[in-house]
């Protein structure tokens, strides 16, 4: 019988275990800090003004961008790829989108498809997704006013050459969507040319959930999505022009920037590497009737996989893994529909296993042999 | 009544890059809510001795943060 450290695989949902400092900052923010964000002078407000900088400083360096003050914090990745698109204008235009989109930006997009007659194409891709740059100018018209790429897929972890891309979209704005992969990916985001970088603060990153945004390299050729009091240029009724004051109306979540600072503070150094998450992949591959949904190649492949069963379906996987072993993972679409679609699962989906990099060796090579046993089991009820 | 420098930026973000490089520095600033006669910002801004000015003026250049500089009645 396998033996765990943790049966939490569910980390492509949100992170799980968090930096121990984490629940301490939030503990001690609530219990001693409190304060607002620059809407006073006193020593409360100037800590939490001066810690939720500290954290814009953190993430840039994540991000790979020099100006920090060009990040905005959101309550999720969501919130920030839908302050994108419907701040810039996107009036007729056309979007180029990856064939793994996560509903983040599909559903959006189809909204602004119904109000502003908005079109999107798929770029060109393998059969695992990964874009093929070489092919984008051949759908590139002169409506085409954005390109949208999932950095790393949340259903098959599929990672994108995003350096490449730039290169093949030439001039055209680039958003691209982090939410999978900050934090257990490299990002570059200045070296790499994008101008809108969206993320969460609670997936790779092991800060609390609630926390999220996003990165504008233009902030003046963005609105914003939500309006309000800023603590700036308060003698006006409009929004002021600069960011991050400009993205941010109303009070932030100060008790998660306080818990997503510690944990960007506090990074766990992982046990196991890409090695071992391709040890696991090619010993599930090897499962009798499993089809398991990945990179093609392991240069371009994530901590995150699905996989689906000729005769089990992702639910009733998901049920006996948990009843058998109490190991927690998600089964069916991921939000992600169009992924499935492309990866030809849709509608029942997949079964998904994103491990934490608290996870041990060992618990990589315990996951392999509960999939084992689970899906040769023909008796299993 | 003699007066001190008073620094506005426009943001709350500014404010705290500037006084994490003046203090970096050595530069003692203080921060105080921004007084009604000079803006009706209802945040902070930096207050720093005369003779740091200069100083302070010179490090928030290299860093192309910009500040409108007020005078205040020392307190």
């Amino acid at each position: 019988m396998p033996q765990f450290t943790n049966t939490y695989f569910d980390n492509a949902s949100t992170g799980w275990p968090k930096p121990p400092e984490v629940a301490g900052a939030l503990s001690d923010f609530i219990r001693n800090t409190a304060g607002t964000y620059g809407r006073a002078a006193y020593p409360r407000v100037y800590k939490t003004s001066s810690m939720i900088e500290e954290c814009r400083d953190e993430l840039a360096k994540v991000m790979g961008v020099g100006e920090a003050g060009n990040i905005a914090f959101t309550q999720n990745a969501t919130h920030g790829i839908n302050t994108v698109l419907f701040g810039l204008d996107l009036h007729d235009c056309e979007v180029l989108i990856s064939p793994l989109e996560h509903n983040a930006v599909m559903r959006p997009l189809e909204r602004l498809k119904e109000t502003c007659n908005v079109h999107w194409k798929v770029i060109p891709a393998e059969e695992d997704g990964t874009i093929i740059p070489e092919q984008i100018p051949g759908i590139i018209s002169d409506r085409t006013r954005l390109v949208i790429v999932n950095h790393e897929s949340n259903v098959n972890g599929v990672i994108q050459p995003i350096e490449k891309i730039r290169e093949y979209i030439g001039n055209i704005p680039f958003l691209v969507d982090t939410t999978q992969s900050l934090g257990s990916v490299s990002f570059e985001g200045d070296r790499w040319d994008v101008d809108f970088i969206a993320f969460t603060g609670h997936k790779g990153l092991l800060g609390p959930t609630g926390t999220g945004g996003f990165y504008v390299r233009y902030p003046e050729l963005l609105s914003p999505l939500i309006l309000g009091g800023t603590g700036s240029r308060s003698e006006s009724v409009e929004m002021p022009l600069f960011a991050p004051d400009k993205f941010e109306a109303g009070t932030h979540n100060a008790v998660g920037i306080a818990g997503l600072l510690a944990a960007l503070k506090n990074r766990p150094k992982p046990e196991w590497d890409s090695y071992d998450i391709n040890a696991l992949v090619q010993g599930v591959q090897q499962i009798s009737g499993v089809r398991v949904l990945t990179a093609e190649h392991s240069v371009n492949r994530g901590n995150v996989f699905s996989l689906v069963h000729e005769n089990l379906t992702p639910s009733t996987i998901a049920n006996r893994l948990y009843e058998r072993f109490e190991i927690e993972i998600r089964s069916g679409l991921h939000c992600a529909p169009m992924a499935h679609r492309f990866l030809d699962t849709f509608p029942k989906g997949s079964a998904r296993f994103a491990p934490s990099f608290y996870h041990t060796k060992g618990d990589l090579q315990n996951l392999g042999e509960a999939l084992k046993i689970i899906l040769n089991d023909r008796n299993y009820v | 009544m003699s007066e001190e420098p008073l620094l506005l930026f426009p943001n709350v973000h500014k404010v705290m890059r500037a006084d994490r490089i003046c203090k970096a520095l050595g530069i003692a600033t203080r921060v105080i809510p921004v007084p009604e006669e000079v803006s009706s910002e209802c945040g902070m801004c930096l207050v720093v001795a005369d003779s740091n000015l200069n100083a302070c003026r010179e490090a928030l250049s290299k860093e192309n943060i910009t500040f409108e500089l007020h005078k205040r009645g020392k307190q």
